[in-house]
């Protein structure tokens, strides 16, 4: 037996996009496929002009400039919120009870955006945070993140109790489905069917679903 | 008023990269269905060594390119196989090893070989490359028809 060979990495690389040109151009045109000019996928010169010749007798064109000027109040929005909503006020109210109305709205907008700020999961959110996928990485193995990252295992993170262990105890949904807790614990699902168990402790038993939990 | 259609006359030429950048998504898990999971089911009913089957992995090693890696110590020698050989004590006087049956000793004797599983060429020969090819085209073409501009 060839000692020089025990510990040697077996590789086998696989390419998509192959060196050769011909084989390319060959792979190109399979996922290319025959497509129509109007498909908007051919890649085909002449299909700007043609796109050109379509605006021009359709009424496309005034649908582009419609969603371009939607589009501009979006940007001068976004750039600068103040003015722009001035101006849109001052434009609607400029004959009347301008000034109160906009003092008016102004503290709604106010109170909107703090509380839109201090909503769940946005910049200002005052609870403490937490990183759970971060804080469960560091404390797995190579082997196991390598599998992780092929999809031969996975890291259930829950907020459903009944799916954890508490109190130093070991749980899972067969222990749920067991004593059937497991529709205690899991939120009934419109679609999902509900299992009764019974009194058959440690089995599960899918004969005898209850009829007055069907909603048929 | 000049119309701006360069979003669309980008579109309109770079199918070819949008499909290649779907295809860079998808190929390590097309990779795993198509090649990965036949491949062990398959070694599993031939029998082959249970650290070997374990041991095989998929690194995404570039743009569009996988590698099938196994990093068992054996594995090159199971692969490729290797031949019968002679072999004789070099500095000592002999050979020396135990087994549940006792105590062997020789001066040299021949050392039988083994043809190897040949997987490479066995999934090649199989079809599962060309599978793997045929999904992701397959994969690449309805992401462009969902995707497409009408």
């Amino acid at each position: 037996m060839p000692t020089d060979r025990i510990g040697k990495v077996l590789r086998i690389p696989i390419e998509v996009i192959p060196e050769d040109e011909e084989k390319l151009r060959n792979l190109i045109n399979e996922i290319k496929g025959d497509r129509d000019e109007g498909g908007g996928v051919a890649v085909d010169p002449n299909a700007v002009a043609n796109l050109n010749k379509v605006m021009e007798k359709t009424n496309l064109k005034d649908i582009m400039s419609l969603t371009k000027e939607s589009i501009q109040n979006v940007v001068s929005f976004a750039k600068a919120p103040a003015p722009f909503l001035l101006s849109v006020f001052l434009r609607r109210f400029a004959k009347g009870a301008g000034a109160i109305a906009l003092a008016f709205v102004i503290m709604e907008a106010i109170k909107f955006a703090i509380n839109w700020m201090m909503a769940d999961g946005m910049p200002l959110d005052r609870r403490f945070k937490r990183y759970i996928q971060a804080e469960v990485l560091g404390f797995l193995d190579r082997l196991f993140k390598a599998e992780l990252r092929q999809g031969f295992r996975s890291v259930i993170v829950t907020t459903i109790g009944g799916l954890r262990g508490g109190r130093g105890q070991v749980s899972g949904n067969l222990f749920a489905i067991a004593t059937g807790d497991i529709n205690a614990k899991i939120p009934m699902n419109f679609y999902a069917i509900p299992i009764d168990t019974g009194n058959s402790k440690g089995m599960r038993n899918f004969g005898s679903i209850p009829r007055n939990r069907l909603h048929v | 008023m000049s119309l701006n259609l360069d979003v669309t006359k980008m579109r309109l030429e770079g199918v070819v990269g949008r499909a290649f950048d779907f295809i860079d998504t998808i190929i390590v898990d097309t990779a795993i269905r198509e090649i990965l999971d036949p491949m062990r089911d398959l070694e599993v009913s031939r029998l082959h060594a249970q650290g070997f089957i374990d041991s095989w992995q998929l690194e995404k090693t570039g743009y569009c390119a996988i590698e099938l890696i196994n990093e068992f110590p054996y594995a090159h020698l199971l692969e490729y196989g290797w031949s019968e050989a002679w072999v004789e004590p070099v500095e000592k006087l002999a050979l020396h090893w135990t087994d549940p049956q006792g105590d062997h000793f020789s001066k040299g004797h021949w050392r039988r070989g083994f043809n190897g599983y040949h997987m490479i060429e066995v999934i090649w020969i199989l079809g599962f490359y060309d599978h793997f090819q045929d999904s992701l085209i397959e994969q690449a073409n309805r992401f462009l028809e969902d995707t497409r501009m009408h």
